[in-house]
């Protein structure tokens, strides 16, 4: 290809590696090679460079099974099929491949809303209670057949009303969580839905037909094609309704994304320490407590610039 | 960074970001997706050092940098679909721990990013080289082309390999 952006010593490093690569090299070529990377010190860092770029990586790429390898192998999409989309077709983060609903217009008309910091509790048309943890939206559809609640973001815990001829259905991008008597917990995260049972029982299930019957204290994730059990109880996901975070070795992201919805303006966990481990029970209703117990016990920093930008990083 | 460095980028991610934010969710519907990338945008004016009020046409800017963020992440979670539809094919015996998978995703990722708008058959050549080991006979009759096809390959490849190798 002419008109490479790359020196002459970078083209003749990848010109040898191509050469190198080929499966038939003979001493000869060897030997001429190592005299090319002795000529001239541009040529051994270009070698190093070009070394770099194939390092590392694909040493961890190269012990992992074939066929996990060969996601990267999907045919292309350019930059230009993706960010088309922009100005007010939602492309994902949501429900982009499943070709689901989402988009944020949707959420800002929900008929339930609750915004930065608040959780709210309302009783339904049926006399259900529902409680909402902050930045949840969803709609509420009672008909005379069935009492629908679409989830569109947050987390809900709803205390059902009985009504043998209306049965209660909470819809998230996932699937349904329908109720067999109850008080159970239903909360959006990406890609998919957790259901937590707090009282009676609760029926599970997906789009295709796959469903699981959830038993007093067990929960489930609702992904793609599967419903599947969750192997401990995970009732305290429900502790937000007394303003507790409460965290049993849980991955710092995982930590702050519950914080998110309480907390104004926008935060960031730099990828270097978004896997840390932490455990304890934090309050809700005051971030700034949360974030400074967190950089007291863990080895992170808290950067703050004014009100609206907040990064966590290693110290 | 000095005090009022800081200040004046607070100054500026105040008046900007939540028109940003709304920009950004109008791609990614997942509100804390959004969230994260419009921090990332802030973060990368901060990593640059960039003097705020030197930017003449800060929304645009911001655009450009949020969108190239919003590409981005659009390709991981496309490789991350896809890998995890093909953990599910998988035999017992190769189930992968969480912290396996996590680092995997990571180098996966690293790959993809650095091999981004090659042709399909362009990384095929490439990794049947870099991962399987195989010579160019082999490759060849694999993809069906001819040997100095696949060294032309190879070297698309490896061009952008040099590239990615820039920073230690």
């Amino acid at each position: 290809m002419s008109g490479s952006a790359l020196g002459p010593a970078a083209e003749q490093a990848i010109a040898w590696m191509v050469r190198l690569r080929s499966g038939r090299t003979d001493a000869r070529q060897e030997a001429r090679f190592q005299r090319w990377l002795a000529q001239d010190p541009a040529n051994a860092q270009a070698w190093e460079q070009l070394q770099r770029g194939m390092g590392g990586h694909y040493e961890v790429a190269r012990r992992a099974p074939q066929v996990l390898r060969d996601a990267l192998l999907q045919p292309q999409l350019g930059r230009r099929d993706v960010l088309r989309g922009l100005g007010g077709l939602a492309l994902f983060g949501g429900g982009l491949w499943m070709g689901v609903r989402s988009d944020s217009a949707r959420m800002l008309t929900a008929d339930l809303r609750t915004g930065t910091g608040e959780r709210r509790t309302v009783t339904l048309a049926d006399g259900s209670r529902l409680s909402l943890n902050a930045g949840t939206s969803l709609d509420v559809d009672f008909s005379a057949g069935q009492r629908l609640l679409r989830l569109y973001q947050g987390a809900l815990v709803i205390e059902v009303a009985p009504d043998a001829r209306r049965p209660l259905l909470v819809r998230s991008e996932q699937g349904d969580a329908r109720a067999l008597g109850t008080r159970f917990l239903v909360e959006q995260l990406q890609g998919a839905t957790r259901v937590v049972v707090l009282e009676h029982s609760v029926r599970a299930s997906v789009p295709d037909g796959a469903w699981l019957d959830l038993a007093e204290g067990q929960a489930a994730l609702l992904r793609g094609p599967r419903v599947e059990l969750c192997s401990d109880s995970q009732v305290y996901r429900a502790d937000w309704l007394e303003g507790r975070l409460s965290v049993l070795d849980e991955p710092l992201q995982a930590v702050i994304e519950a914080l998110r919805p309480y907390r104004p303006g926008l935060m960031r966990v730099d990828p270097e320490v978004r896997n840390l481990r932490v455990q304890g029970v934090f309050p809700l209703d005051d971030s700034e407590r949360t974030l400074a117990a967190l950089e007291d016990t863990m080895p992170i920093r808290v950067r703050r610039y004014g009100s609206w930008l907040t990064l966590i990083e290693r110290r | 960074m000095s005090v009022s460095d800081t200040s004046k980028l607070s100054y500026f991610f105040s008046d900007h970001h939540r028109w940003l934010l709304h920009y950004v969710q109008r791609q990614l519907s997942h509100r804390p997706d959004a969230e994260d990338t419009a921090a990332e945008t802030f973060c990368q004016i901060i990593a640059a050092r960039v003097d705020p009020a030197a930017i003449e046409q800060p929304r645009a800017y911001l655009a450009t940098i949020a969108r190239r963020l919003i590409f981005d992440r659009y390709r991981r979670r496309r490789l991350e679909e896809a890998y995890l539809e093909r953990l599910m094919l998988l035999p017992e015996a190769l189930a992968q721990s969480p912290e396996q998978t996590h680092l995997l995703l990571e180098a996966l990722h690293a790959i993809d990013s650095s091999l981004a708008g090659l042709p399909l058959v362009v990384k095929k050549a490439f990794l049947l080289s870099q991962l399987d080991g195989l010579g160019y006979a082999e490759i060849s009759c694999k993809l069906g082309v001819s040997e100095r096809t696949v060294g032309r390959y190879m070297t698309q490849a490896l061009r952008q390999c040099y590239l990615s190798g820039a920073h230690p």
